[in-house]
């Protein structure tokens, strides 16, 4: 995406001058938070509008002040909420009751330990022996896909990123590889929410400043490489939002989890 | 006037709802807050009432402020503009007869007649062009879209949009001076 061409298009003074659609007002939000040279033209912007209304001051009369005052209410600060009759009470049930839960969860280790143990020895339970299977299963695809993500990483071929969660949720990450030769994209969930009911992750990689989806994220994303088809064109992010399951033909921004710079 | 705070420092000490901070933003802001609502609404009581639901508004939704989308001020201004133009809007239900007064106002302004006690800016910016002045003081103090604008001044919404982005550009080097 250019950016001086975005800065030129005029959406910045648009958007201080408060013209803008609100979709076009998450855009700018958006792409003023991926680059930095866009925020700075729009901070400056911002201030130069403040400096404009700033000359066209009009001074509230005398007694204004106070009356607005007399509407707001500062005793209590904001957050100081519900912690405080509740963890007396808690602890001392807690203290009565300690030893229990402990010989419990020592009970079920031993027991556990004896099923596994006397079933190997003598192969009674079938429905006990399924259970192993699978959980054998479910161990072997998560090496398998460990093996494989090691793969990727080790792949000279890949471009490594990192998508970062955005304010939505700081916390999420996926990681990308991104094989230019193949246009080729492997993702790895780090970590991301898990989609609500009727919900599904997209992804879209921003081509000359338009989004262009990639595809969906699986609803069940959890130790899975994902593949998506790169777009051709030139590429300055991928970001990934949470969409109506199956997809939507534009990303929604104020529903974007994660985003990485290329 | 009291020193001055950092924004980060302020918008902090705001969303913990300190009594101080907010006498500090009505002592800096209120103004300029007041100066686009009287531009809006033409009345100068009416607009210390709404100032007084903007500065209320403004206490009460801090916790919704994101300061990564942009500055304190310009959040602000957004809720004095909206009040206002919703006011102006539930006052007399004769908006677009308001838009046909400013007409004949604007036509005379876009054939260099300016009226210049409606700008009062102070000499400084009398460098900027009438007409891209005009385009900015409707869409920023009056809430007209950009094309509203360029339809009233009868001018293509691509030259309406390129004479403000070069007006907001001649003011970005104006207030540098």
């Amino acid at each position: 995406m250019n950016i001086s061409e975005y800065i030129a298009s005029g959406i910045l003074e648009a958007y201080v001058l408060g013209s803008t659609t609100p979709q076009e007002k998450q855009e700018v939000e958006c792409m003023s938070k991926i680059y930095p040279e866009i925020k700075e033209e729009l901070t400056t912007l911002e201030g130069t509008m403040e400096t404009y209304a700033k000359m066209h001051e009009v001074k509230p009369s005398e007694g204004l002040k106070s009356k607005i005052f007399a509407q707001m209410t500062f005793d209590e600060p904001v957050e100081n909420s519900t912690d405080e009759a509740l963890p007396v009470v808690e602890e001392s049930q807690t203290k009565v009751i300690s030893l229990w839960p402990k010989l419990a969860v020592a009970a079920a280790l031993i027991f556990g330990v004896l099923f596994v143990w006397s079933y190997k020895k003598n192969g009674e339970s079938e429905a006990q022996l399924a259970a192993l299977k699978s959980e054998i299963q479910q161990e072997q695809v998560k090496i398998s896909s460990t093996e494989s993500m090691l793969a990727l990483f080790k792949d000279s071929q890949n471009v490594k990123m990192e998508l970062n969660g955005v304010e939505k949720s700081p916390n999420s990450k996926v990681l990308a590889f991104w094989n230019k030769e193949t246009e080729e994209m492997k993702l790895v969930v780090d970590k991301l929410p898990v989609a609500p009911k009727g919900k599904q992750y997209q992804v879209w990689g921003i081509v000359d400043g338009v989004p262009v989806d990639m595809g969906m994220v699986d609803l069940d994303f959890q130790n899975k490489i994902l593949a998506m088809k790169v777009p051709k064109g030139n590429i300055a992010a991928f970001a990934i939002t949470l969409e109506k399951q199956g997809g939507n033909p534009t990303p929604t921004l104020e529903e974007m989890y994660v985003i990485g710079n290329v | 006037m009291t020193t001055q705070i950092s924004e980060e420092e302020l918008v902090r000490t705001l969303k913990q709802n300190s009594q101080s901070s907010f006498e500090y933003l009505y002592d800096h802001y209120s103004g300029s807050l007041l100066g686009v609502v009287t531009k809006i609404v033409k009345d100068t009581e009416k607009s210390e009432d709404i100032l007084q639901d903007v500065f209320v508004k403004i206490w009460k939704k801090i916790g919704d402020y994101d300061p990564s989308k942009g500055r304190l001020f310009t959040w602000m201004v957004n809720i004095a503009r909206n009040t206002a133009i919703d006011q102006v809007r539930k006052d007399k239900n004769i908006w677009l007869e308001d838009i046909d007064e400013l007409h004949g106002q604007v036509d005379k302004k876009a054939s260099f007649q300016p009226e210049m006690s409606l700008f009062d800016l102070k000499g400084l910016t009398d460098k900027l062009k009438t007409d891209r002045k005009v385009l900015i003081d409707m869409v920023y103090f009056q809430g007209y879209t950009q094309e509203e604008a360029a339809d009233i001044l009868k001018i293509p919404l691509g030259t309406a949009k390129s004479r403000i982005r070069t007006a907001l550009q001649d003011l970005k080097t104006i207030f540098k001076i």
